[in-house]
């Protein structure tokens, strides 16, 4: 017992255990055998690094953490499972890349690492509670020369709760295994009452916690005319050029972030100079009727100038009123303008394909008409398509059905008029340059006049070896 | 330092007289076998094509084993390890099987330069000539730059299975620790080769059954299976050994228990490799990927994939589980030869499918034949490579330290 320093504070100590100190692992190994052959449970060993064969020395028997770590595991992997079952297959379906919405595979990895997590951080929390930690303050640690159990030195210890612990004998049997030292460790137990100036402190520091959470719940809840605070001014406002904007900086002097090509310039793959590929027309033939046209014009001044289409269409309409009672309805409407493009002087269309008509370009044609076109026109092009029948099921009203493809007025089309069709559209139909190449263009066409020839064949355009499975048929 | 061991060496650790006769005997068997497989061969549909291909299966399977073994001896060099010491003799002598096995390759090698596409069907000209595809790899697969991989490797083989052994060997009379301290050097560099040939050596012999598909973690793949499968052969050699009384204290339930965690974590391993391979090509959903897992789900070869996906990962892993099992000799073995039956499925399931796309699963006389005799060849090989030779690293410095090993 030391001498109380501070006559006020009498110091109140309590042994807690008995403390021996061993220079190697094999004295602490021998040591803790021999404690537990005498009966003793509640011991306790320190070292420096684990020693094999310690734990049945002292005699520790597994613990349940396994179990636990397994249990929470699978809750993890389980957990995993559900999370994705209901993420992508119940609450928000989404398919992705055509996988069923729960597709095994697809959720292991989550699932393999929620197990994971979840006996990662079953093993280490329970861990720390099977071994009573985190332990604010350890009375070992205030004996003098303890701390070497991190380097180089061995400890055991008989806790004072262990039932058969009883001071003098106890002490004799540690020291009858040849320790370098057998220490008494105790405990200050006396009343330690907190200084004054800690619970001030502690609800200061509770209130100025609070501040910020306060400040954003009021600026969530507020409104302001003044503008943004710019924390970042050069990332808010980057002097980056943007598409179709006007350039932040006066680099140009026009301001004009999206430059125009260099006049007298053609960006590379634009030059597109073959009228009779890259827009289905004649050019030689396109010229002469200009010349001619123009002629025409001079000669009767009754007719518009041809080249305006929108004064064509509206003359038509207004010639043809009974025609077009009501613009909304389908059927009508898809006739009038065919009227008036009827009237329409046609630029000279070519007639032939402005590229070798092979097989390859059939196939091509077919492929692509099955993906582009068959929604509407339907696989043989009378106008069937699932889109268009799936619409007039639902009877909206705004549907204009396409128009088949065997009618006589597009059997009479020049291709380079379907070639145009396709790329601009007509009517209603969006064009398709956009999304399809010139070569698959023409192959559509292609592909359109074998669909429409099929319609009015004769037996001579079947080869002879097919045609005799025909006849089977 | 842990708790200085105390324990020695008190067993009986040489064969006796009967192991000449053994190797005899086992080589006779296995000679005739593979001459039986030979000739049912001739009488199947697919003639020696079939041979080929089970004969490829057998031997990679038997190779496997000493690869596996090979990447533990060179792994516990490496990691200074001296627990394993006891059973590290086992797995040298199984990496000492691999010179022999090297010449068994020639058969291979033969398929491949004289029958044509028979076995690689990149080496048939006709179908190369119709395949753009395999055009492309030309540079990389065909018969010469094949047979100079093929010769790297095996030569690699032999050399640190036979290099391991014999300094091993060595210190059994000499007690020299330098030869310790050398093996241990030459382990880093010795593994970096290791993987690599382990690796192109799967490429070549069984990715490229199907040169069209690829995959980059086939190798790994591969590797994890034998690995699995030489702790398993180690852990039933062990006991074989135990059962005819030597080694009898060497090895105690401690080493059995570190073995079943090693062998429970290569299950594992296993299972997360093949996983990985399938589930980028299942996402990617590539034909040119997906075909080679096509043919193993469709007909019989899908109740196949699915007993490797129960039998090699799902009940292993479980079964592994818990350390009571680990440290219960039967059990052990008993998982033990129930992986390396596996192991087998797993190579005959990688390799077979390429025979005939479309047909399922067959097992005849000729496979029946091929694996008895490349196995009594094998288990010849392993009693030859035994000699009369310790079955334990008697002077190694680590022997004590593994003796007194203990898991807690």
């Amino acid at each position: 017992m030391t001498q109380a320093q501070d006559p006020q504070i009498t110091p109140q100590t309590k042994v807690i255990g008995l403390l021996a100190e061993f220079d190697s692992p094999d004295a602490l190994l021998a040591a803790a055998e021999r404690v537990r052959g005498a009966g003793y449970l509640k011991t306790d060993a320190f070292s420096p690094f684990p020693i094999h064969g310690m734990d049945e020395a002292m005699g520790i028997r597994p613990t349940g953490l396994p179990w636990l770590a397994l249990l929470v595991g699978m809750f993890g992997g389980l957990a995993g499972l559900f999370g994705e079952l209901w993420a992508n297959s119940i609450d928000y379906p989404i398919m992705v890349s055509g996988k069923p919405f729960f597709s095994l595979p697809a959720t292991i990895p989550v699932s393999f690492e929620l197990t994971i997590l979840g006996a990662g951080v079953a093993t280490f929390l329970g861990m720390l509670v099977l071994n009573g930690l985190p332990r604010l303050a350890n009375p070992l640690f205030r004996k003098p020369g303890f701390l070497r159990a991190t380097t180089d030195r061995f400890f055991l210890m008989i806790e004072a709760t262990d039932p058969k612990f009883d001071l003098a004998p106890t002490r004799s049997l540690l020291e009858s295994l040849q320790p370098l030292g057998v220490e008494a460790c105790e405990a200050d137990t006396s009343p330690s009452p907190m200084p004054k100036f800690v619970l001030p402190v502690l609800v200061l520091m509770g209130c100025m916690a609070l501040i910020p959470p306060a400040l954003i719940a009021r600026a969530r809840v507020t409104k302001s005319e003044k503008p943004r605070f710019d924390t970042f001014p050069d990332m808010d406002y980057t002097p980056g050029y943007k598409a179709q904007a006007p350039a932040p900086t006066n680099l140009f002097a026009d301001r004009r972030a999206s430059r125009p090509p260099v006049p007298g310039t053609v960006p590379r793959g634009s030059l597109q100079d073959d009228d009779r590929l890259y827009r289905g027309i004649d050019p030689d033939q396109q010229t002469a009727m200009r010349l001619s046209s123009q002629t025409g014009t001079m000669l009767t001044s009754t007719s518009g100038p041809a080249e305006e289409a929108a004064e064509e269409e509206e003359i038509a309409e207004e010639d043809a009123p009974d025609a077009a009672p009501d613009p909304t309805d389908p059927e009508d409407t898809a006739d009038a303008p065919m009227a008036a493009e009827d009237d329409e002087p046609q630029p000279a269309w070519v007639t032939s394909f402005p590229l070798p008509v092979t097989r390859e370009l059939m196939v091509r044609g077919r492929q692509r008409y099955d993906i582009y076109c068959s929604a509407c026109h339907g696989l043989g092009g009378d106008g069937s398509g699932l889109v268009s029948r799936r619409a007039l099921e639902l009877e909206q009203g705004t549907w204009i059905p396409p128009l088949s493809l065997h009618v006589d007025s597009v059997l009479e089309q020049p291709v380079g008029q379907l070639y145009h069709t396709v790329t601009h559209g007509v009517r209603s139909m969006p064009g398709y340059g956009d999304q399809l190449i010139v070569e698959d263009r023409w192959a559509i066409v292609l592909y359109i006049r074998a669909l429409q020839r099929s319609r009015n064949a004769s037996p001579a355009d079947v080869p002879s070896d097919l045609l005799e499975t025909l006849r089977d048929l | 330092m842990t708790a200085k061991p105390h324990a020695e060496l008190r067993d009986l650790y040489h064969f006796g007289e009967e192991r000449q006769r053994a190797v005899r005997l086992l080589g006779a068997i296995g000679v005739v076998g593979l001459l039986l497989g030979v000739i049912f061969s001739l009488f199947e549909a697919e003639g020696l094509r079939r041979f080929a291909f089970t004969y490829l299966v057998s031997y990679t399977y038997f190779l496997s084993l000493g690869l596996g073994a090979l990447c533990l001896v060179l792994v516990s060099h490496l990691t200074r390890a001296g627990w394993n010491v006891v059973w590290r003799r086992l797995a040298e002598i199984l990496g000492a099987t691999l010179p022999c096995w090297a010449l068994m390759f020639l058969p291979i090698l033969g398929f491949l330069l004289f029958g044509g596409g028979m076995l690689f069907h990149w080496n048939d000209p006709e179908i190369v000539r119709n395949d753009p595809l395999i055009q492309e790899k030309v540079p990389y697969l065909n018969a010469g730059f094949f047979t100079v991989r093929a010769a790297i490797y095996l030569a690699v083989w032999a050399w640190l299975g036979s290099y391991y052994y014999r300094n091993s060997r060595l210190q059994d009379r000499s007690g020299d620790k330098e030869l310790t301290l050398r093996m241990q050097k030459w382990s880093g560099p010795a593994l970096i080769l290791y993987g690599f040939t382990v690796t192109f050596a799967s490429f070549d012999w069984m990715m490229s059954l199907d040169a069209h598909w690829f995959s980059t973690i086939f190798g790994i793949y591969f590797f994890g299976g034998a690995v699995m499968g030489a702790i398993a052969a180690l852990i039933l050699a062990a006991q074989f050994l135990q059962h005819r009384g030597l080694l009898k204290e060497s090895i105690t339930v401690e080493h059995y228990h570190d073995l079943g965690k090693l062998l429970f974590g290569f299950v594992f391993f296993w299972g997360y490799i093949a996983f990985s391979q399938y589930m980028l090509i299942w996402y990617a959903n590539i034909p040119e990927e997906t075909q080679w897992f096509l043919v193993r789900q469709t007909g019989g070869w899908l109740g196949i994939s699915l007993i490797l996906l129960v039998g090699h990962f799902l009940l292993p892993f479980a079964g592994l589980m818990s350390r009571h099992v680990r440290r219960n000799r039967m059990l052990l073995a008993g998982w033990s030869a129930w992986l390396l039956v596996m192991h087998w499925l797993d190579l005959y399931w990688l390799i077979m499918p390429q025979l005939s796309k479309g047909a399922g699963p067959s097992f005849g006389l000729v496979d029946l034949c091929c694996l008895i005799g490349l196995g009594c060849l094998y288990a010849s090989t392993v009693l030859w490579a035994t000699g009369d030779h310790a079955l334990i690293a008697v002077r190694d410095p680590r022997l004590a330290e593994s003796l007194a090993f203990k898991n807690l």
